[in-house]
């Protein structure tokens, strides 16, 4: 027999994507969106979507883009723990991007980092669980969207039924893990190559090419040159007009000093409130 | 099993719905592609959505609003079809039940009339005539005696719609609100309500193309009336003639800048 979903959950699944149409917002809003609502569907307290990048298998990791939605007391110590290429993290791992085509797991492979990462900063109880839902995609080479959906140490553990409608969500949704509403329908824009995409994401997280050129281990002149390239391929002359047409990515937590003039874009863009508890 | 769907039926609804969202697109464009997509899920060939004001005593005035897969000829003479006075026995059955339990339902041709009188009715040449016999038929309740109905269809010489077949339409029929309205509620919602449903009624058939002296003998109102109804509305969207209301709606830019 093949499995089956319940009525009530296949419904509550088609209503929450549908919703997000009317809204005609873009693309970071409606993730936001429908990760808070799936959140509150399961109960979850806090969720996190990230793209995370590695320019070689000997290098590490690098925080493309990502989203809120995770308690702030955990933002910090998540994203140093990808940083430090804790050995114990899916991202950091010996695993190839192409095995983790579309895996959602809460083995506690994955979900150890996520509990370590929240133990050893003194926030959490040492010996309370974080629940946890993990979903990784491959995108393109070395790339892969992370979404992780968790509740507050000591909570129950999210059951079979929450974990299969997580997996339905994550895997049927494609642009959940896209950077925009393009790059998941295979049609429209010509595609960025995935450095340019990189810095494309960063700019449109409002942080200037110094930044830029630090974070990607570029020299700044190559920087200018791909953001001459990606103003070219969107039509626009310049950061705060790139932002306005293609929608505003948030920075990883520890940039988080934005340039001024992208401050009101930033409060619009984060107007959705985060799920917690 | 009573209460559940598939786990791939599942995938293939959400996986519709979000392809459609992504392509982020004005109200109707999403509203086709996703009836589109649905008829596609469902083996359907065509698909025609309209609004309907139930009088009590006399015929419904339906009013067809979009509709996808049929040619140009063969969707007037599927309107020849559905505006049969033998269709009555098929649907107002279907808008009493409606209206008694103010529920959105959906139901295949052979739940509607297991009795097979459809094939014995006047209506039925006209309806091969038009290449379609298999039906799902969706209706929802608007504003107490209005309805959005949403017909799905197949070839004259298909296999009838199967009840796993009703349960996705019905599913994404009633999930998705937006399939029975006009426009985005950011666009719409805030005035639309302001409108009685007299002038959405008048709206709808201003927007069928019908001038005001047709629309007051359809809705038995004085020319005078609609005149004042059509300024109500003009003022509502913003526009100042009926090229522009058109536009409005159609064109799809929903005033969308």
């Amino acid at each position: 027999m093949p499995p089956l979903v319940s009525d009530e959950d296949a419904r509550a699944l088609v209503r929450l994507v549908a919703e997000v149409a009317p809204l005609r917002t873009d693309h970071a809003s409606a993730k936001r969106y429908l990760l808070n609502g799936f959140a509150k569907m399961i109960a979850a307290d806090g969720w996190m979507a990230t793209e995370v990048a590695r320019r070689s298998p000997n290098k590490p990791v690098k925080v493309v883009q990502v989203l809120d939605g995770v308690p702030s007391e955990y933002t910090e110590v998540l994203w140093e723990k990808i940083r430090l290429e804790d050995p114990g993290s899916p991202v950091a791992g010996d695993r190839s991007t192409e095995e983790m085509a579309s895996v959602t797991s809460d083995s506690p492979r994955e979900g150890d980092w996520l509990q370590r990462a929240a133990v050893s900063s003194g926030h959490a109880p040492g010996s309370s669980p974080l629940p946890r839902i993990m979903t990784m995609q491959a995108l393109e080479t070395r790339r892969i969207s992370l979404i992780g959906m968790f509740r507050r140490p000591g909570k129950p553990d999210f059951d079979a039924r929450e974990r299969a409608l997580a997996n339905l969500l994550f895997t049927e949704v494609q642009w959940l893990h896209a950077a925009d509403w393009k790059s998941s329908t295979a049609e429209g824009m010509p595609a960025l190559s995935p450095r340019r995409k990189m810095v494309m994401d960063l700019l449109r997280a409002g942080l200037p090419r110094k930044t830029i050129a630090d974070e990607l281990g570029l020299s700044i002149h190559t920087v200018s040159g791909y953001v001459k390239e990606i103003y070219a391929m969107y039509r626009v002359r310049s950061q705060a007009e790139l932002i306005r047409r293609c929608g505003r990515s948030v920075a990883p937590a520890k940039f988080s000093c934005v340039p001024s003039e992208s401050e009101d874009e930033m409060k619009e863009a984060q107007t959705i409130p985060v799920a917690q508890a | 099993m009573e209460g559940t769907v598939s786990e791939n039926d599942a995938r293939a609804m959400i996986r519709l719905v979000a392809e459609v969202v992504a392509l982020n697109a004005d109200h109707a464009m999403a509203k086709r592609q996703l009836m589109d997509g649905l008829s596609r899920l469902i083996g359907a060939d065509c698909w025609a959505w309209m609004l309907a004001y139930i009088h009590p005593e006399r015929p419904p005035v339906h009013v067809s609003i979009q509709h996808g897969g049929y040619s140009e000829e063969r969707f007037a003479k599927y309107l020849v079809a559905i505006e049969h006075p033998d269709m009555q026995m098929l649907l107002a059955p279907l808008a009493e039940e409606m209206l008694a339990r103010q529920a959105h339902l959906t139901r295949l041709r052979q739940q509607i009339d297991p009795e097979e009188r459809f094939l014995r009715s006047g209506a039925y040449p006209f309806w091969l005539e038009a290449d379609v016999a298999p039906l799902i038929i969706s209706v929802r309740p608007v504003n107490g005696q209005c309805l959005s109905a949403i017909g799905i269809y197949r070839r004259a010489d298909a296999p009838l719609f199967t009840d796993r077949e009703r349960r996705i339409a019905h599913i994404i029929l009633t999930e998705v609100p937006w399939l029975h309205e006009l426009g985005w509620p950011e666009d719409l919602g805030a005035k639309a309500p302001a409108l009685s449903r007299k002038r959405r009624l008048v709206l709808n058939l201003l927007l069928e193309g019908h001038d005001r002296k047709t629309v007051a003998d359809q809705l038995s109102l004085s020319p005078h009336t609609v005149s004042d109804y059509v300024k109500d509305i003009y003022k509502t969207f913003g526009v100042n003639s009926r090229a522009e209301l058109m536009h409005r709606f159609r064109v799809g830019d929903n005033g969308d800048s």
